[in-house]
């Protein structure tokens, strides 16, 4: 796989991640206002009085280990408190604050990048690799936990790595300059600045051998990447298919379970969890081992620096105890800088994939004409040698098509599947440009129309519709508010109004139950009469019907049929089928074969003429004629 | 939701099993397949005590040593053994850790396979019932984390305890009070949280009622099919504001969510602060008393700290415990979930050359439905012969077919196969008695050569070939570059192809053809595909049949073409059965059902016929 290979390669420079991942931060604070500021806020303030407890507590000791000043100690004690009190009421305010501001965050984002997909040109939105890099994203983020979400937790730790650094210098400047009494064993060693630099090349030491161990082990952990990518769907899809109602008939007839458990196995015994397994035992294990036994090594260093000063008497016990703690977390801090940067490094391609994805262009021609409005319906539309190729297909899916439709008249459209009739309609409906010919309206270009004026022509009832599982009405007007009265008579000219009037919320009713478990399950007949109300609604001149019957029963196909001319009206009609029932009250038929017009007339005609029309005819009409 | 709706939830079920017997049987089974693991926790909890104890004395101790000016020896010796001992002990835990995390996930495969060996197997009618279902979700949690988290949870609280004793030895020794008054404050803030918490649990309907909303949204909203109507329907606005709605009802819930846990602060605050300041108390007059050194005081104020994050812990790891014993109980009521169905127990299916089907006088109520979907239904389908079964969407079709397959049994009359009843058989060895295509099928994510030869090993590649001749299919195949490896759908392989409705059902033919049993059951299996097509697969079908018992469903009447007999079903009953001349002559409901499809294809106009028929209706 040649392509996975380039993703690994590449690598981003400091400078470069670091504009990427402010980018991100930018549109996190675009998404939830507020949620950050507050979120850092917080992070900053608890690290501060974190130390100022700290102080005090060394105070306390020193004092009792001296002293004993009751009003001394009094004081310290009721500072302490004291502190505790004004952290917790900051860290509560700042907290639910937060929490309240970033509310649907996530869901912002992944609304942010579906509308995208949404937008682009059909064609694009369609594109399986385009498909998959909308996917990718999510998947790049639940699973690696990479990408917009992961650059607010690095500039989350950034902040409080600086912060902690920051804090822990200002408590052990007077550890640096505190001077052992002159005369004592190795005075001359612990006040020259030798002793600092020792200490912190130790400190440096144990920092970059952590490091070391962290960043092999992740190399090696890396590795088994592809291998959980792959267990983790291999589990989900087995999981999900076993678990889905609709396929345990197959399951138990074909018997499908070794099939199963076989994959299973291949994924996880097999792959990664042999290879898990072989590493932790092994390399992985041990640097792992190491890099815990190291990052617990820092405090005792630190407490033989502090204690061999604290010896010989440079500075009291309770001074020992903020030294050792500022210390510790000071190296602990220095480590993670190196760690956060690379992990920032890591991040940034993810979120560059972001942002690469909302930028992606709409290439199609978006013209400015607008559509006349007419109330006699008089728009033509013609199709001028259109051709038309689908992306890396190698030929064509529709070719040297020439049609003009008749305002007012019925046309019906047949053919077999992947004649080029869904193409067809696709390109009428400018979902597709042709790359060939030219799709006229009243003589223009359709291009050069405004897109949504062009498309405010057209009434379509898609083969695969799409009814939200939302108010009846607002199903058919499109809108949160829609006109109620309007909905109804389209609803009742589709044949729907029975059937309305027995809903005892009418339009306000649900469809399914998927958004409101109160909704109503229609039947198949019934839903296809809300997708042709819909389009009634739109009130457009042309209307579309796109094998409308495909999933009824005979009855409710006659239904169908016989609403028929209601549904067109005065509008110009295009009726798709591959049932050549529908043909018998179409004025014209157009059969398509292999992406062109092979045939055009009458019913009469066509049967007459003995061709293609005629050989479905003959394939469908047989099962019914027999007899006669 | 209303107050009457509230009333009617029924009380959470009670668990089968005792807690107890679910942690027996979570360390059975974690023993069971894998001991070195067993071993592992087991030495893990013993690294964990020590690592915090080793930490609890560093700091007091090395203070103590400074404090009695012990001199740089004793010194070195204390850092030595408890600095450079804690690090080393973390490390070999983390190693132990890291081993365990590996070989846990291959313990949750087995278990997830004890879960599929079940599912896969189960009687179909368990499949319609919620309880199945929700055990069935629950039992793959379970399987996936459930029982281990209740065998290490278990070695958790124990660890808790362990802690527990040890620190309030410390402070009972200073104080009879002090280890009293931390263990109530931190009692109190416990159970305020648990009650706070289930804050959750009680507006479960509010938030899973936007979780409900927004997957929704985020899964329908890229589906081509939608985005065509978004276009062409200019719908954005519409989802736009079904989103915004979504996010309203989230923010409002979120408002009561934050409001009602700022209380959570303040409660905190005030056990906190009375906790610390009652410690600093004792301690400092303790102190003052020179009853404690400054390093004593150290060890003291470090051991409350602990002590009361102890308490919590000991509360939280009892709950945690019995939330994964819970987990386990679900696990095991769905290992031994009750099979109405006989399996390994039942009779062989006798071998016969041919076998004829019959069901007596058979009713059947799907669960939770009103109406009977079949109700007094009696059908014989005879050895060797071709049946066809038309009628309406929801006549009842489907059922038949799940009946006469072993799906289901009916509530009454029985179904025979060659005149035994078939609940005496065993019902996988019954299933081997069909090739069947459903209207809900299940290809898997794995190559051609597998789905179509349902197995993993042993495949017969001559007898594939030629049932891929018989489909249809060489001719897609030899243009994949991965032939008959090549995967089916994405879920799993990025190279996997995606297969179109006409290739499917070809794909579905060919594994028919594979198995060639002796029974075929053909569930409206042409309904994507233009006539042509249509035809060409009954044409297979056909040649594919000779000499076999076979029922196919349509609500076409293609099929009753080249059937030997017709059932039309209607209103739950085999109403008309005969050849479609009888049925023609007889001029019931199948007749009229021909007649409403075949007036379109006769001479005549058409549209002049049906305005008539429309006055007529007025």
């Amino acid at each position: 796989m040649p392509k996975k290979q380039k993703e690994q390669k590449y690598e981003m420079s400091l400078k470069e991640s670091a504009v990427w991942t402010l980018q991100a931060i930018r549109l996190l604070h675009r998404l939830a206002p507020g949620e950050m500021e507050l979120a850092f806020a917080d992070d900053i303030s608890g690290i501060i009085f974190n130390y100022v407890n700290i102080f005090l507590m060394a105070r306390l000791i020193d004092e009792l280990a001296t002293e004993m000043r009751p009003e001394r100690l009094i004081l310290f004690a009721a500072l302490i408190i004291a502190g505790t009190v004004v952290r917790q009421i900051l860290h509560y305010t700042f907290f639910h604050i937060k929490q309240y501001k970033g509310i649907f965050r996530g869901e912002k984002k992944q609304y942010m990048l579906s509308r995208k997909l949404a937008s682009l040109d059909y064609v694009d939105a369609e594109r399986q690799d385009i498909r998959d890099r909308f996917f990718k994203i999510k998947q790049d983020e639940d699973w690696a936990d990479k990408g917009i979400n992961s650059a607010y937790s690095i500039a989350e730790n950034l902040i409080c790595v600086v912060t902690d650094i920051i804090s822990c210098i200002a408590l052990t400047v007077s550890f640096l300059f505190a001077k052992v009494p002159e005369g004592t064993l190795g005075a001359w060693f612990l006040n020259s600045p030798l002793f600092i630099l020792t200490v912190a090349a130790a400190a440096v030491l144990i920092a970059k051998l952590l490091t070391l161990c962290f960043t092999a082990a992740e190399r090696l952990q890396l590795k088994t990447n592809d291998a959980s990518a792959q267990m983790n769907r291999m589990e989900r899809h087995t999981r999900d298919i076993q678990k889905d109602e609709s396929r345990a008939l197959d399951m138990r007839i074909y018997s499908q379970k070794e099939q199963l458990i076989a994959m299973r196995r291949e994924a996880i015994d097999y792959g990664y969890g042999a290879m898990s397994k072989k590493l932790s035992k092994g390399r992985y294990g041990i640097l792992k081992l190491l890099q815990f036994a190291l990052a617990y090594s820092t405090d005792w260093l630190m407490y033989l620096a502090v204690g061999l000063k604290a010896l010989a008497g440079a500075f009291s016990i309770g001074s020992v105890t903020q030294y050792v703690y500022a210390l510790t977390v000071l190296s602990d801090n220095l480590s993670k800088v190196p760690l956060t940067l690379n992990e920032m490094r890591l991040n940034a391609p993810y979120i560059k994939k972001v942002f690469d994805f909302m930028e992606l262009p709409n290439n199609m021609y978006q013209g400015s004409l607008t559509t006349e409005k007419r109330s006699d319906r008089q728009y033509d539309i013609e199709f001028r040698d259109v051709g038309f190729k689908y992306p890396a297909a190698e030929t064509w899916a529709l070719r040297h098509v020439n049609i003009k439709f008749r305002v007012g008249t019925r046309l019906a459209v047949v053919g077999e599947n992947g004649s080029g009739k869904t193409t067809f309609i696709k390109l009428l409906c400018r979902l597709y440009d042709p790359q060939e010919g030219q799709i006229l309206l009243n003589g223009i270009d359709i291009k050069k129309y405004n897109p949504r004026d062009y498309m405010g022509v057209l009434s379509v009832v898609f083969q695969d519709y799409f009814l939200l599982s939302q108010p009846l009405g607002e199903n058919v007007g499109c809108s949160k508010d829609y006109d109620r009265k309007k909905a109804e008579k389209c609803l009742t000219e589709a044949g729907f109004g029975e059937r309305l009037e027995s809903l005892p919320e009418g339009l306000d009713t649900y469809i399914n139950k998927e958004f409101e478990p109160k909704g109503v399950q229609f039947s198949g007949g019934e839903l296809q009469k809300i997708a042709i109300a819909r389009a009634l609604y739109k009130n457009a001149p042309f209307i579309i019907l796109d094998e409308p019957t495909a999933a009824l029963d005979p009855i409710a196909e006659a239904e169908i049929y016989k609403q028929f001319d209601d549904i067109t009206g005065d509008r110009t009609a295009i009726y798709i089928s591959h049932r050549l029932s529908s043909c018998r009250f179409c004025d014209e038929i157009a059969v398509f074969d292999g992406g062109r017009i092979v045939e055009r007339g009458t019913h009469d005609s066509l049967i007459n003429a003995q061709g293609r029309y005629r050989e479905l005819w003959e394939a469908q009409a047989g099962y019914y004629q027999k007899e006669s | 939701m209303s107050l009457k709706d509230q009333k009617d939830r029924k009380p959470a079920e009670k668990p089968t099993y005792s807690v107890p017997r679910c942690l027996l049987f979570a360390f059975g089974r974690v023993w069971r397949c894998s001991k070195p693991y067993f071993l592992l926790e087991l030495m893990m909890l013993a690294l964990a005590l020590a690592v915090e104890v080793f930490g609890f004395y560093l700091a007091p101790t090395l203070i103590g040593v400074l404090e009695r000016g012990e001199g740089i020896a004793a010194f070195m010796l204390a850092l030595l053994l408890l600095g450079g001992g804690r690090a080393l002990i973390c490390g070999i835990y983390r190693y132990a850790e890291v081993n365990v995390i590996a070989i846990r996930q291959v313990i949750h495969s087995h278990l997830t396979e004890e879960v599929t060996d079940k599912i896969t197997n189960t009687s179909y009618p368990n499949f319609l019932t919620e309880k199945f279902k929700n055990r069935t979700s629950q039992a793959f949690e379970a399987a996936e984390s459930g029982i281990t988290n209740a065998h290490r949870n278990f070695l958790l609280f124990m660890k808790t305890l362990i802690m527990f004793a040890f620190y309030l030895y410390f402070l009972t020794d200073l104080h009879p009070l002090l280890g009293a008054v931390t263990g109530v404050l931190a009692g109190i803030m416990f159970f305020y949280n648990r009650w706070a918490y289930a804050w959750g649990q009680r507006h479960r309907d509010e938030e899973s009622e936007v979780w409900r909303k927004w997957d929704y949204v985020r899964d329908n909203m890229v589906k081509l099919p939608l985005i065509k109507e978004l276009k062409l329907f200019g719908m954005s606005g519409w989802i736009e504001s079904i989103f915004r709605d979504v996010y309203m009802i989230s923010a409002r819930l979120s408002v009561k969510r934050e409001k009602f846990f700022a209380w959570r602060g303040v409660v905190n605050l005030i056990t906190d602060v009375l906790r610390d300041g009652f410690a600093l108390y004792i301690l400092i007059s303790a102190a003052v008393r020179g009853e404690i050194s400054a390093a004593r005081f150290v060890l003291l104020f470090s051991a409350i700290g602990g002590f009361s994050a102890q308490i919590g812990g000991v509360f939280g790891s009892i709950n945690q415990v019995r939330q994964d014993c819970l987990k386990v109980n679900n696990f095991m009521e769905f290992i031994n979930y009750p099979e109405p169905f006989k399996f390994e127990e039942g009779k062989p299916v006798p071998r016969a050359d041919s076998y004829e089907i019959k069901l007596e006088n058979v009713s059947y109520t799907y669960p939770g439905a009103e109406k009977k979907t079949l109700d007094g239904f009696d059908l014989t389908v005879r050895k060797g012969e071709k049946l066809a079964m038309v009628g309406l969407n929801g006549a009842g079709k489907t059922t038949v077919v799940k009946l006469i397959c072993g799906f289901l049994d009916p509530d009454e009359g029985r179904v025979l196969l060659n005149g035994q009843d078939i609940r005496e058989f065993d019902r996988r060895d019954y299933y081997r008695l069909f090739s069947a295509v459903f209207q809900q099928f299940s290809i898997i994510d794995s190559t051609i050569a597998q789905n179509i030869s349902q197995s993993v090993d042993g495949i017969d590649y001559e007898k594939l070939d030629v049932c891929l001749e018989k489909a249809g299919l060489q001719k897609m195949i030899k243009e994949l570059p991965k032939g008959l490896e090549t995967h089916l759908g994405r879920d799993i392989y990025d190279d996997g192809i995606m297969l179109s409705g006409g290739q499917t059902q070809r794909v579905l033919l060919a594994r028919a053809l594979y198995k060639n049993a002796p029974i075929l059951v053909l569930d409206e299996p042409t309904a994507a595909l233009d006539p042509i097509a249509e035809n060409d697969i009954y044409m297979k079908y056909d040649s594919m049949c000779s000499g076999k018992t076979s029922v196919f469903i349509s609500h076409r009447f293609a099929s009753t073409r080249f059937c030997d007999r017709v059932v039309y079903v209607a209103d739950g009953k085999a109403a008309e059965v005969g050849t479609h001349d009888e049925l023609i002559k007889l001029g019931g409901g199948y007749a009229k059902l021909f007649e409403i499809q075949a007036r379109y294809y006769r001479d005549g106009d058409v549209r002049e016929m049906m305005r008539k028929e429309a006055e007529e209706n007025a």
